[in-house]
């Protein structure tokens, strides 16, 4: 099975469990949870089902194209339920299956792994998930969102499906993966990560970020005053994102970080709070 | 079989995987409270037992009885005595019946020795079946089992570590209905994790267990654990031991129901990394076994995953351990041999860019520091260490902090720095001092073996109590963020271990002396707090060796207040004042310590002027002539004592004292109305008391 089957099947599979099938948002992004059809949509008391996948991208993670594991920029497969299905887990062990990882005849564990991201002020519970011993899941049922307790509870599943791919692909790195039948991920992604791992370790305006910080900060804040929500989140995303970098670049000291994620989280926080009422308006 | 009049009882609360920590605690609890619960309704059994799988908490008690005890219980009400003053009587009798829902008429009369006759009510309570109180009591065992961290998972908005899907209830073999966080308990619990996951239906309580087995399921954790350890054995018995780590196997035997090992391997090229980084990879990241040879104890190419569930497909299974483990040792090698190629010493140049803490400057300048107080204290504590290979080993000995392998698995810090520097042909000492450097790394660790890895962690964590200190960084109730309880309990260890006889007062002022003026703030101050902070350390240690509060107190409060102060000064009057405490006029001399104080304290509080020096003309009465005599003679002979640390002559010396005190108490009117002579004899007892002052604080003793 190559890569874009993989992503078709799990399309194909979650659209069947009434999920509606989504592209990535137009913004970079650390992780599919920053995409508001997670991090808003999970607000509120609205039922929600969505699946997508998105490109997501960790500067710090980057190893310019050698480490066969590791890259700056992958995709996540990410699939949103609110309110969580009794029988979720049932029904992501039959994903698996679809994709040709049998939970019958493979080694599945949870593994305990508290969820949090401290930029979004969210939290939950759950698992990361073993196939013989390697992790390809996240699984996580959302408790806060932007600091706001959730209810109903939203399901969030995350498959990480460059690793499942070369599992069952069996390959060593993550570059020899087919895309499709001629095609490798390395053909399509290789000079990217030496490319951007040199810009986001060494060659990064690390001023210039800065400063955009700082106006995608106040801009954030000012939308947020005028009622313009929606626009106000897209800010949150872009300061985490240059936080990212900034941070990758090896440019802030400890408590000058924990500053950055705290205005991150604030802004997160006003967004969120300002989204539920906007929705509990209409 | 259960006897006549019993019945068993099964309560499974099948949940989504629950944290392996969480586990036994949780099953505490349940044993706990339900034992507490059933006693409170007298409902009497044979055994209780509870077994855990990751997805099921379970309880089993075997023949309880079927009924609650009747029970009668005895409320006492207004006196009877009073009936006579009838308005008072009628009310409060008519209130007491009112409270427990009857009429005046039902009350008793009970006669109360030596007090008179009450009215009492009797309340009798009928036993009830235990099947109906099975309806209350089984949802209250969930509610009560508390976690670490809980989550809501629908709508009823009920916590638990996880969300609870299935729950079993069996009193014999009917249903207990109940329904909690949206479930309703039935007689139905389901099998291992499939797609189709198959429903199993229990019988009875007593079947629970085997029907469970015959489902690939073995709830009791003993056995389970049991039957993980043979299976490891069964498995490499032919090819050689597995390195059995109690906390793993514990870990593991909470993440399987159906435990079977596999044997498996991955290529030996990877022979080559460290033993510390094969267990990382192998055990710490994967959970599985490393295995090594029995006869040499080298480590093999060979490791045990724990598989769960049925025991087919097991060559599935194997490679994609394999594959997994490969991938991580593949990883690891990389960093590993970029390490070494790079070498250690161009990481000590981007210490300079690391960051020890904001105010405290980088790591870099940390070693600067390090350097001059080690060399100072080599010198001073003539431990003859090459300054050359001091100075050169100080620089290694955070390098390692910038190396991938670091970056990757942070816990190998000091020991994949050891690894290297051998590697590297770097000298011994130096290598050693990598790592333990870092020593004792908690309250019971190990402290440095090695001479100058021994001077290192002592200059460095001198360096970050003086220097947080400094800046007003101190632990404060609950929090202390940089650990320095830990850093101020290992430095203490230390010098009771290897600098005994060294003044602590000394050590601090001289490390002080260090810091660069951008941080050296109000030294007395820093000095201060730090010795009172050194001084609960310096209690902490006596106290787990045995001493007791109070006589750890009466030694170590003089710290705070005077000079030259160590360890062994420390220990050695510990000991005497614990042979002296075991004579038997011991506790009369505390007594009179108590009162000298007393005196002292009240003569300030009234202003009485204290003299340094004593006016003989004004000593009238013989006693107080004797006891000034005898004074003078003790002191000389006690300052003789103390600066030879012979303190259990100084005890000896209070002794003889005590006569002379008791007697000047008796015959001699301290406050007298001449002021003169009241401030003369005030100034006696102070200087009795300055005598002992720098020897121990008596008013901490415990009378």
């Amino acid at each position: 099975m190559n890569f874009q089957e993989i992503i078709m099947k799990l399309y194909i599979f979650w659209s069947k469990k009434g999920c509606l099938m989504l592209q990535p948002y137009d913004l970079e992004k650390g992780a599919g949870t920053f995409n508001p059809a997670t991090f808003l949509r999970s607000l509120g008391p609205c039922s929600w089902k969505a699946a997508y996948v998105e490109p997501s991208r960790r500067p710090v993670d980057g190893r310019y194209g050698i480490n066969p594991n590791r890259l700056q920029r992958y995709y996540q497969f990410q699939v949103i339920m609110k309110p969580a299905p009794k029988n979720i887990q049932q029904i992501y062990l039959k994903s698996l299956k679809f994709i040709n990882l049998d939970p019958e005849k493979n080694d599945v564990r949870f593994i305990e792994d508290d969820w949090e991201s401290p930029t979004l002020g969210a939290w939950g519970l759950g698992w990361e998930v073993w196939i013989n011993g390697m992790e390809v899941t996240q699984f996580t049922y959302f408790q806060q969102m932007g600091g706001i307790s959730l209810n109903p509870i939203s399901v969030e599943i995350t498959y990480g499906i460059e690793r499942i791919a070369m599992y069952i692909q069996k390959k060593n790195t993550v570059y020899n993966l087919r895309w499709n039948n001629n095609t490798t991920y390395g053909y399509l992604h290789l000079e990217d990560e030496k490319q951007w791992s040199f810009y986001n370790f060494e060659k990064a305006d690390v001023n210039m970020l800065k400063e955009h910080f700082n106006e995608w900060e106040k801009e954030s804040n000012r939308l947020v005053n005028e009622n313009s929500i929606l626009p106000a989140y897209d800010a949150v995303m872009k300061c985490s994102h240059l936080f990212n970098i900034i941070d990758a670049r090896g440019a802030v000291s400890v408590s000058e970080r924990i500053d950055y994620i705290m205005r991150i989280r604030k802004l997160a926080k006003i967004v969120a709070k300002e989204y539920l009422k906007s929705i509990r308006d209409i | 079989m259960t006897k006549k009049n019993t019945k068993n009882i099964l309560l499974e609360i099948g949940t989504e995987e629950l944290p392996s920590s969480y586990i036994d605690p949780a099953l505490r609890q349940i044993e706990k409270f339900t034992s507490k619960t059933l006693d409170g309704f007298g409902l009497r059994y044979n055994s209780l037992k509870t077994y855990a799988t990751p997805v099921r908490l379970v309880l089993i008690i075997s023949d309880i009885i079927i009924k609650s005890k009747d029970k009668t219980e005895e409320f006492l009400g207004p006196s009877y005595a009073k009936k006579n003053n009838k308005n008072y009587n009628k009310k409060a009798i008519e209130c007491f019946a009112f409270k427990h829902g009857v009429v005046p008429e039902k009350l008793k009369i009970k006669t109360i020795t030596n007090k008179g006759e009450y009215f009492f009510y009797a309340k009798r309570t009928k036993g009830e079946k235990t099947e109906k109180l099975l309806i209350k009591i089984f949802p209250d065992i969930i509610r009560n089992i508390s976690f670490p961290k809980t989550m809501v998972w629908e709508e009823s908005g009920f916590r638990f570590a996880r969300p609870i899907r299935n729950i079993v209830a069996l009193y014999g073999n009917k249903i207990i209905k109940f329904k909690i966080a949206g479930i309703n308990s039935s007689n139905s619990t389901f099998g291992l994790h499939t797609c189709n996951r198959n429903k199993i239906k229990i019988n009875s309580p007593e079947n629970y267990l085997s029907t469970m087995k015959d489902n690939f399921i073995i709830v009791d954790q003993h056995k389970r654990r049991k039957l993980i350890i043979q299976s490891i054995q069964s498995v490499s018995k032919n090819t050689g031991n597995a390195l059995f780590d109690e906390d793993l196997v514990n870990d593991i035997n909470y993440l399987v129901e159906y435990p079977s090992a596999i044997l498996c391997n991955f290529d030996s090229k990877y022979l080559n990394l460290p033993l510390e980084i094969l267990n990382i990879c192998i055990k710490k990241a994967q959970k599985c076994f490393v295995l090594q040879n029995d006869k040499n104890n080298t480590t093999l190419n060979y490791f045990i995953c724990i598989r769960n569930g049925t025991p087919q497909y097991q060559e599935v299974v194997k490679e994609g351990y394999e594959k997994v483990i490969t991938s991580r040792l593949d990883d690891a090698t990389f960093f590993y041999n970029n390490d070494l190629q790079k070498g250690l010493y161009q990481n000590i140049e981007k210490l300079k860019g690391i960051i020890f803490h904001d105010k405290l400057g980088t790591i870099y300048e940390k070693l600067e520091r390090i350097k001059q107080i080690a060399v100072f204290f080599n010198k001073e504590f003539h431990m003859n260490i090459d300054n050359i290979i001091l100075e050169k080993a100080i620089m290694l000995s955070k390098a390692d902090l910038v190396s991938e392998v670091v970056f990757e698995y942070p816990e190998l810090q000091g020991t994949i720095g050891k690894i290297y520097a051998r590697k590297l042909n770097e000298d011994e000492n130096i290598a050693i001092s990598i790592e333990q450097h870092y020593w004792p790394l908690n309250g019971s660790g190990q402290l440095p073996s090695n001479v100058m890895a021994f001077l290192i962690s002592f200059a460095d964590k001198i360096d970050t109590l003086v220097s947080s200190f400094s800046i007003g960084l101190k632990p404060s109730g609950s929090t202390d963020p940089y650990g320095l309880r830990r850093i101020g309990m290992g430095f203490i260890r230390m010098i009771k271990e290897k600098f005994p006889d060294k003044d602590l007062q000394y050590i601090v002022e001289k490390t002080f002396s260090f810091l660069p003026k951008n941080i050296k703030n109000n030294f007395q101050n820093t000095n201060e707090e730090l010795l009172n902070f050194l001084q609960q350390r310096i209690e902490n240690i006596f106290e787990v060796e045995g001493y007791s509060l109070d006589e750890i107190k009466a030694v170590t409060n003089i710290l705070r207040k005077h000079g030259h102060t160590s360890m062994s000064i420390l220990q050695l009057k510990l000991n005497a004042l614990q042979n002296a405490r075991k004579k038997s006029n011991f506790q009369d001399i505390v007594t009179m310590f108590k009162r000298i104080t007393n005196i002292i304290n009240q003569a300030k509080k009234q202003n009485v002027y204290i003299s340094q020096t004593i006016n003989e003309e004004l000593l009238i009465e013989k006693s107080e002539k004797a006891l000034y005599v005898f004074s003078k003679n003790i002191k000389i002979k006690i300052d003789v004592y103390i600066s030879k640390k012979m303190y259990e002559n100084v005890f000896d010396k209070i002794i003889e004292i005590k006569p002379f005190i008791d007697n000047f108490f008796e015959k001699v009117t301290i406050m007298e109305k001449n002021e003169l002579i009241k401030s003369n004899r005030i100034s006696i007892i102070k200087y009795i008391d300055d005598i002992f002052t720098e020897f121990i604080n008596f008013s901490c003793l415990y009378s």
